[in-house]
């Protein structure tokens, strides 16, 4: 299959060379940012690093440098398997691990980059995610839109050899 | 107003931080207010003012909103008038409408309903020829006259 970018998509793949669907959305409202703007209120222990950008959402942000953004669920497990992504239990999460969040329907929802280790106490870790076409946000893994009941580690450890 | 404030409220956060066209899916659909959106207003009624708030150039974050709110409530009928409805509208004036419908497409139940009917059983029962008091039961054939040595 021959994949042909249109105007908001780039050229992105897998480390096996699966092409990766990925779409950059270009407009984010005024009205938009000032909600946005409104709900970080709710947000207080949050850092807000960025301004907002509606090219690149959260898995754009974790799997793809902050080029483009990732929607498709299928897409992300390929990137997962492909790219040689193994699960990490809780207590051995360092920085630079992928914090992957899932939905009540078993769906990925949100995924980030973990910025700490879990503390020793409630094991939560401080990341760093994008949140929908707004700004990059730091925050503790709890402390965010998106479900903490269902999360899971994820850190590539060994290189995946590329076919010929 | 269709939807009230305290809903409105909840589906504007979910819409701002959806990261994917599914987490919009599947949060609007467990939103009691969206399946009584749908219950209290006529669909063409709903339909109208999806037309209107799509034809604008440009649209309120409510107005937006609300969109995509009628679009979920459509999922929430009998898949024949909601496969109308969506099938009707230009949802793809909505940045994720066109996504929205695949999935609600992609999701779409079949339900196959097999009743089972009680059959008669018929049975033989043998003895074997020896000293043993097995009896060998055997289902589905004609009865046999039973064979005594």
């Amino acid at each position: 299959m021959i994949y042909i970018p249109n105007d908001n998509t780039i050229a992105l793949q897998t480390r096996k060379g699966t092409d990766i669907p990925n779409s950059q959305i270009l407009e984010i409202s005024q009205f938009e940012i000032r909600q946005y703007t409104d709900i970080e209120r709710d947000y207080r222990y949050a850092v807000f690093r960025t301004s907002p950008s509606p090219i690149y959402n959260c898995h754009g942000l974790t799997f793809a440098s902050r080029r483009t953004g990732i929607y498709e669920i299928e897409a992300l497990h390929r990137i997962i398997n492909d790219d040689g992504y193994k699960k990490i239990k809780t207590e051995d999460v360092l920085p630079g691990d992928i914090i992957i969040y899932y939905g009540e329907n078993g769906d990925i929802e949100h995924s980030g980059v973990v910025l700490s280790k879990p503390d020793k106490l409630l094991k939560i870790p401080l990341v760093v995610s994008k949140w929908g076409k707004y700004r990059e946000v730091i925050h503790m893994a709890n402390n965010c839109p998106y479900n903490f009941g269902s999360i899971e580690y994820y850190r590539v450890t060994n290189d995946v050899d590329r076919p010929n | 107003m269709l939807i009230d404030q305290t809903n409105l409220k909840y589906l504007t956060a979910k819409y701002l931080f959806s990261n994917t066209p599914m987490y919009l899916y599947q949060h609007y659909r467990r939103n009691v207010s969206l399946q009584n959106l749908a219950i209290k207003n006529k669909p063409e009624t709903l339909a109208e003012e999806f037309k209107r708030i799509t034809s604008k150039e440009t649209k309120s974050l409510e107005e937006t909103v609300t969109a995509y709110s009628i679009l979920m409530s459509f999922t929430f009928l009998d898949y024949g008038k909601a496969f109308e409805l969506l099938n009707s509208l230009a949802v793809s004036k909505l940045e994720w409408g066109t996504e929205l419908k695949d999935i609600y497409n992609a999701n779409k139940k079949v339900w196959n309903i097999l009743r089972l009917t009680p059959v008669p059983l018929k049975f033989r029962q043998e003895q074997i020829k020896s000293q043993s008091s097995t009896n060998i039961v055997t289902l589905g054939t004609k009865p046999k006259k039973k064979e005594v040595s």
